[in-house]
């Protein structure tokens, strides 16, 4: 079920009509959390028993790890720090959500090169590999599950004694697809609330949602109907082609993403809940840290938790920091799918991370080079690392590179409406972080603009529903 | 605030537009003989123009003249169709060519319901044309998924034929563009400006041309040629046909048709129905002798329900230009046999007196 579906609409219509009576009482978790497993199971039923599965794991883990305290703490004394009881339900849940994780996401992508590794060495076996169920959304799910029991582990987390409203926290439909990926911290005490909701709830919901709507239906899909083009056959097209469909792939997936953020994080305020801001203007970043503070900040902020810190973050020396910085870009590569190409995705990042790093501590880069040039050329980093994303293969994806500084340049197509949207709203995010950002936030152009965008989507466009790119993950 | 400033909008806007967007085809001078006006055949999947159509026709002409491609003129000019022959035969502008192409009796029924409206206390030539019941596909009473003309115009919930299978949310934006005049003006400024495409679409053809251009703020005119080649069956090389044809009482489409000539009556429309005409040369033995059947049955209905009818004589076998389509010199003939019927020309007279 998408947001922009015909089928959202009516389940939302249902069960907001429900919540809003139910949510001044104790059962309205039940009444969202029925809602959610019916949201996340009208794709497939068989993913209710995978996420109920995770989440009772990390429920019962975070029971035993508290459990296992007390007598931890009877038996030794500092000797094992935190104690061996609460680290072995920690260890054990971690490896679990990983492990089903590893199955559904990897399992596929490991068994191939294993099967490709044997048959380099001459081994006469094939490792069979496992089904090919996908649950969507499994990526964002654990890793919230994963944070709660690792944030009650490190102390920063009461835990949650009802499992109803856990369960709800793991599965909120707003979120549960592709995010953002919420820590315990700030959603649990929410679910713990009577939910208000006010008026400014509403509209803001609802702007939200128009902004996230018009930015996946007018933008993202329509850069989409040029990019698919251009990426499916890359051979045939030429050089300046592929470079703008590649430009165009930047856009459509910042809008894509975040448009699916902006609706859920709308849905959610109409519901009373507030989700942490996902992306805030990317495409404005000065350096590739500044990039990965800007995007997909619930995952990027999760990997620094709960990947880069514990590998020692940036406190042992230089050689140790970027090794880490390596390990968790090339890991987030990989969270985004299982392949080669996100890979090479994350360790471009990763260098580009250590290049910006070191630039941004010299006199002359820090003083002297305009922002709009790094900016820019962070930009044009990031679009470049964006082919390795986008193409179907790494063979393609090399392709893509070859011919875009060697096939020349004829006539692209590209429409000029596209680029007209992509400037504007690029020029609007420069504009929002400038000095006249309180004439952009004045009411009546928000809601003037809001009524533009709705117009334009019932106007000029017709129903068709594109998935999420972000589904996948 | 937002939600009425939209609902203000939502209601206005088309109405505003249709000040600024001129339709006026009786006094268009590119029009070749202006009373011969018919909707030009790309904007046939136009419903908003065809509502903007009917009311104009409403207003200032006494007969409406209602069917698909046969009463639209597939095979000849503006000035050779049924209507423009019926007006010549009244000697004055009585008819109102109001054919659309494709236009199946299950589509005529949501043209008329949702589109309609402002056809009542008229008289209304009604056409059935049977190629439509020649099979269970046509009929739209068949199983398998098929694209058939005007699925916008068909039933999408309740008693939709099992051969259309769109999505909800295709089904959702339908019912929403009947009941909302906005969508259905939306989908004018679709149809008429960009080549019947979503603006995405549209840019990804045409991607150097600015859409706010494209945007003319008018009407294209009709083209006054025949939209297919005007030859004969023979000379079109097609060959005796052996249509099944589909039971009168389990027909989709005959069921639509009766539904349509309720609506006009309930609006206080005079109905009078034209059932063919049909190429009988093109009709094996065994299909004509069904097809004659099926036609008794259709006749008796219609003199049950008290509804003036007439089946056009067969033609010369030179005046069908397919299987339904007559050519201009066929129109003439059908026109002609209408007029020596005198209950034909009282309903005309009657009318032209009373409605002028």
């Amino acid at each position: 079920m998408l947001f922009h579906s015909w089928h959202f609409a009516i389940f939302f219509v249902i069960v907001y009509s429900v919540y809003l009576p139910l949510r001044k009482t104790r059962f309205y978790p039940y009444w969202l959390l029925a809602a959610s497993y019916f949201f996340y199971g009208w794709w497939n039923p068989l993913y209710l028993l995978i996420i109920a599965y995770s989440t009772a794991v990390n429920f019962y883990a975070v029971i035993l790890m508290q459990r296992s305290q007390p007598s931890f703490l009877k038996k030794s004394s500092q000797a094992f720090g935190k104690g061996l009881g609460k680290r072995f339900w920690l260890t054990l849940s971690i490896v679990n959500s990983l492990g089903l994780l590893g199955f559904f996401k990897y399992g596929v992508f490991v068994t191939d090169n294993l099967n490709v590794l044997l048959s380099l060495v001459g081994a006469p076996l094939t490792i069979p590999a496992p089904g090919t169920l996908f649950p969507v959304g499994i990526s964002f799910y654990t890793f919230q599950a994963m944070s709660y029991t690792i944030d009650f582990y490190r102390g920063n987390v009461e835990r949650e004694p009802s499992f109803i409203r856990f369960a709800t926290f793991v599965s909120l439909f707003p979120r549960l697809l592709a995010g953002p990926i919420e820590r315990a911290a700030n959603l649990l005490p929410q679910l713990r609330e009577k939910p208000e909701i006010s008026t400014e709830n509403i509209t803001d919901g609802l702007s939200l949602f128009v902004v996230g709507l018009f930015k996946k239906v007018a933008l993202a899909d329509y850069l989409a109907l040029y990019v698919d083009k251009a990426y499916a056959a890359p051979g045939l097209s030429d050089g300046l082609t592929l470079m703008l469909a590649t430009f165009a792939f930047a856009w459509q997936i910042y809008f894509d993403f975040s448009g699916y953020t902006d609706m859920a994080r709308g849905i959610a305020r109409m519901m009373g809940f507030n989700l942490m801001l996902n992306f805030n203007n990317p495409y404005l970043a000065t350096g590739l840290g500044d990039f990965w503070r800007r995007w997909h900040i619930s995952l990027s902020s999760w990997f620094m938790d709960y990947l880069y810190i514990p590998l020692g973050g940036n406190r042992k020396g230089k050689f140790n920091t970027y090794r880490n910085m390596f390990i968790t870009m090339v890991v987030s590569g990989l969270w985004h799918g299982a392949a080669w190409t996100f890979v090479i995705w994350g360790a471009l990042h990763a260098v580009g991370r250590f290049l910006t790093r070191e630039l941004e501590r010299t006199k002359f880069y820090e003083e002297r080079v305009p922002k709009l040039l790094k900016q820019l050329s962070v930009f044009a980093f990031a679009t470049f690392a964006w082919i390795f994303f986008r193409a179907e293969s790494l063979s393609d994806a090399v392709l893509i590179v070859k011919r875009i500084f060697t096939a020349g340049l004829a006539n692209p197509n590209f429409p000029i409406l596209a680029l007209f949207f992509c400037l504007s709203i690029w020029i609007y995010q420069f504009l929002f972080e400038s000095r006249i950002r309180e004439i952009l936030n004045w009411t009546p152009l928000k809601i003037g603009v809001t009524c533009l965008m709705l117009l334009y989507l019932m106007i000029f466009t017709t129903s068709g529903h594109e998935a999420f790119i972000y589904l996948q993950f | 605030m937002v939600i009425a400033i939209l609902i203000g909008i939502l209601y206005f806007l088309p109405r505003f537009w249709q000040g600024l967007e001129r339709f006026d085809p009786l006094t268009n001078e590119l029009a070749a003989r202006s009373t011969d006006y018919r909707l030009p055949y790309s904007l046939s999947n136009d419903y908003w123009i065809f509502k903007r159509w009917s009311k104009y026709a409403c207003s200032k002409y006494p007969v409406l003249v209602i069917g698909d491609s046969v009463v639209w003129g597939q095979y000849v000019t503006m000035e050779q169709t049924l209507s423009h022959y019926l007006n010549e035969r009244a000697g004055e502008d009585v008819f109102a060519n109001m054919g659309v192409d494709g236009i199946h009796q299950a589509a005529m029924l949501g043209l008329v319901k949702y589109y309609g409206k402002a056809i009542s206390n008229k008289r209304v030539i009604l056409h059935f044309n049977p190629l439509w019941i020649s099979s269970k596909k046509h009929d739209l009473s068949g199983e398998e998924e098929f694209r058939f003309n005007h699925p916008r115009l068909v039933p999408q919930f309740i008693r939709k034929p099992d051969c259309y299978r769109p999505s909800l949310a295709q089904r959702v934006g339908v019912v929403a563009e009947r009941s909302i005049s906005f969508f259905s003006w939306a989908s004018h400024i679709r149809t008429n400006y960009f080549e019947n495409m979503d603006l995405r679409n549209w840019t990804i053809q045409n991607p150097y041309k600015n859409p706010l251009r494209a945007i003319t703020l008018e009407i294209p005119v009709p083209e006054n040629r025949p939209e297919s080649k005007p030859v004969t069956w023979a000379e079109r090389g097609m060959e005796k046909q052996d249509f099944p044809w589909v039971q009168v009482e389990d027909s989709f489409q005959w069921d639509s048709f009766k539904k349509v000539v309720e609506i006009l009556r309930a609006r206080k429309n005079g109905v009078f129905v034209i059932l063919g005409p049909f190429n009988p040369y093109i009709l094996t033995a065994e299909s004509l002798q069904r097809y004659n059947i099926m036609k008794s049955e259709m006749e008796r209905w219609l003199e049950g329900e008290g509804i003036s009818y007439r089946s056009p004589s067969d033609l010369p076998s030179e005046y069908y230009a397919d299987a339904s389509h007559p050519l201009k010199e066929g129109y003439a003939r059908i026109a002609e046999e209408l007029f020596e019927m005198e209950s034909f020309r009282k309903w005309v007279r009657k009318e032209a007196t009373t409605w002028k």
